[in-house]
This record gives C-alpha cells, sequence and structure tokens, in this order.
C-alpha cells in the first residue's frame, strides 16, 4: 500500500519538457505529485483507525484485501493476455515484496496512532532519504555510484534536525 | 516512545527494500499489474498469518466505511506517482510528493482527521516540516546535471 513511489532513482526525465514546453500533462503531473502525497498520508491514517478498531494484522489484511480487488478492476482486462505469463515468469523472490507491505502496513499501524501522524511520516522519510544516500554512496542495487557529497550530507543533517523538531513537545 | 521510533525506523528500512522490488517487479511486469501482484501476495499471507491463529484483534462491524479505502488509496497513489515519474522525471516528483505529504500529516494531526487524536499544530512542527523538505531537495541527485543534458536552448526550467 505505500508502496507508491517510483522507483528509488530514475534518470531525471525530461524530454517531455523540451519537446512540449511546459503545458498540461506537466501540471497535471505535479497535481499527481501532491496528490500522491497527500493519498500517503490520508491511507497511513486511515489504516491506523482501522487498526484500532479491528487489529493491526487485521488492519493490514483488510488493506491488502481491497488493494487487490481494486487493482484486479484495473488490470482486469489484461489478466488473459501476456500479463499473465510475465507474472508467471517474474523471479519468485520479487513477489516477496507482498509480504513486506504486510509487514509495512502492520509496523504503520502500531508507530501512528503512539507518535502521530507528523512524527511517523518524518522518521519514515528521514529513514529513506538517508537510506538512498548510502546506497548511491555504494552503487547497491546495481545502480550508478554516487559518493556522498558535501550537499547530501547537509541534506541528510538538515533532515535529521527536522524530524528532532517533529519530535519536541 | 523509543520502541516506537526504532520501528518507524523499521518502516522506512523495509518501504526502501519494497520499493526496489515493486521497481524490479514493474519493470517485468507493468507497474499495475506489479501493484494487483504485490497486493493479491500481502492478501494470501496476512489471509494465512489469520487463519493460523495469529489474531491482534477482532473482525466486527460498524466502522465507517472510509476506513477501509486505504488500500485503494493505495493502488491510486502509485498510478499518480508512476504517471507523474514518466512526465516531470523521479526528481521532482520525490520533493511534490514528500511536501505534500509531510503537510498532510501534520493537518491530519491537527484536525484529529481520519480517526485520529487532534495533535495541535506547534511551531517546532511547522520548523521541522520546512527542515525535512529541505533536507529532501537537498539529497536528491543534481536535477540541474540531467536538465542540462536534456535542454535544447528553450527548457522551461
Amino acid at each position: 500500500m505505500i508502496m507508491v513511489c517510483p522507483p528509488p532513482v530514475l534518470f531525471c526525465n525530461n524530454a517531455a519538457i523540451v519537446k512540449w514546453g511546459f503545458g498540461m500533462s506537466q501540471l497535471l503531473a505535479i497535481g499527481a505529485s501532491l496528490v500522491c502525497g497527500a493519498l500517503v498520508a490520508a491511507l497511513m491514517r486511515l489504516n491506523a483507525s482501522l487498526a484500532e478498531a479491528l487489529g493491526v494484522l487485521e488492519s493490514s489484511f483488510v488493506v491488502h484485501l481491497v488493494g487487490t480487488l481494486f487493482a484486479l478492476l484495473l488490470v482486469g482486462r489484461s489478466l488473459g493476455t501476456s500479463t499473465t505469463s510475465r507474472i508467471l515468469a517474474a523471479p519468485k523472490a520479487l513477489l516477496g515484496v507482498g509480504i513486506v507491505g504486510v509487514v509495512i502496513v502492520l509496523l504503520s499501524n502500531m508507530v501512528v496512532p503512539k507518535l502521530g501522524m507528523a512524527l511517523s511520516t518524518g522518521i519514515v522519510v528521514a529513514t529513506t532519504l538517508i537510506l538512498s544516500v548510502v546506497a548511491d554512496h555504494f552503487g547497491w542495487f546495481g545502480l550508478p555510484q554516487l559518493r556522498v557529497t558535501l550537499r547530501r550530507a547537509f541534506g541528510v543533517a538538515t533532515a535529521l534536525v527536522g524530524v528532532l523538531c517533529l519530535y519536541l513537545r | 516512545m523509543g520502541l516506537f521510533i526504532s520501528l518507524a525506523v523499521g518502516t522506512g528500512i523495509l518501504l526502501m527494500l519494497s520499493r526496489i522490488l515493486n521497481a524490479a517487479l514493474g519493470i517485468r511486469i507493468g507497474y499495475m499489474a506489479g501493484s494487483f501482484v504485490n497486493h493479491l501476495v500481502g492478501t494470501l499471507f496476512a489471509g494465512a498469518l489469520l487463519v493460523c491463529g495469529l489474531r491482534t484483534g477482532t473482525f466486527h462491524g460498524g466502522i465507517p466505511i472510509p476506513y477501509y479505502l486505504g488500500g485503494l488509496y493505495g493502488v491510486i497513489a502509485l498510478a499518480a506517482g508512476n504517471y507523474a515519474t514518466a512526465q516531470i522525471g523521479n526528481t521532482l516528483v520525490t520533493i511534490l510528493l514528500i511536501t505534500a505529504q509531510v503537510l498532510s500529516a501534520a493537518l491530519i494531526d491537527h484536525f484529529g482527521l481520519f480517526g485520529g487524536q487532534p495533535i495541535p499544530l506547534r511551531a517546532s512542527v511547522g520548523l521541522g516540516i520546512g527542515l525535512l523538505i529541505a533536507g529532501a531537495i537537498l539529497v536528491q541527485r543534481k536535477p540541474a546535471t540531467s536538465l542540462q543534458n536534456h535542454r535544447m536552448g528553450s527548457g522551461p526550467m
């Protein structure tokens, strides 16, 4: 459910901007990005509220069930075609992402009622920022290596001070 | 408090792992099909745990319908994120997404939206959000470099 973000590092694809100028689709994309962020915040709180009523694992189950049904609605037509064979051909380890997803919702459900949305979100975002800097530094996951620069280190420190501010009551 | 902070860090680590796996899966079978498989496997896994007797609560009715819609929003958010990435690139999407996410989180806290306890906004929260967004911008790979690579004289950004 929370895996909404695009792949961790893609090349900045500005070909569309160069070709068409700053047009409607770019404005739409900016809107879509903002909606995406707001939805992620909303669903974290909704999942946690469901967990407070049903239980953290029960909530994670329901979240994934609803997601499955809705995604099925969107991809249903293509499942009869090559998509199915591609799914079956995919490395089985990649399917484990669903298990990771259950644990993510489970943990998020435990954390959000205790820490509140702002602090929970802050810690999660800061953790992913730090991890992507570390992963880039060592060139993990087959991505082009990018050594830690002063700018990136300063960015991590800034985000951490930000989380500290969210923590202070 | 310390325990829950550790759990939140754990959530972030797993989130990063799932993004990498999702990207690898999405490249192979398409992002929407990837989302379907992801949720299906999750449903089967969580369902199996529940059937095996691992319970953290009880199923019962009388819960407001919106509480059930987190999974639906997740699928929509994934589609929106992928659409945006194809249009304006990962760097800008990440910055905008984090900005909207932390601002929404603070508003949800402040007004106690979607069933949460209200946590009134404080100056330190505003400062924290600003610093977090600034950090996210600084951490991005140099967007200027890739922009310049593509720019042909009249680039708007």
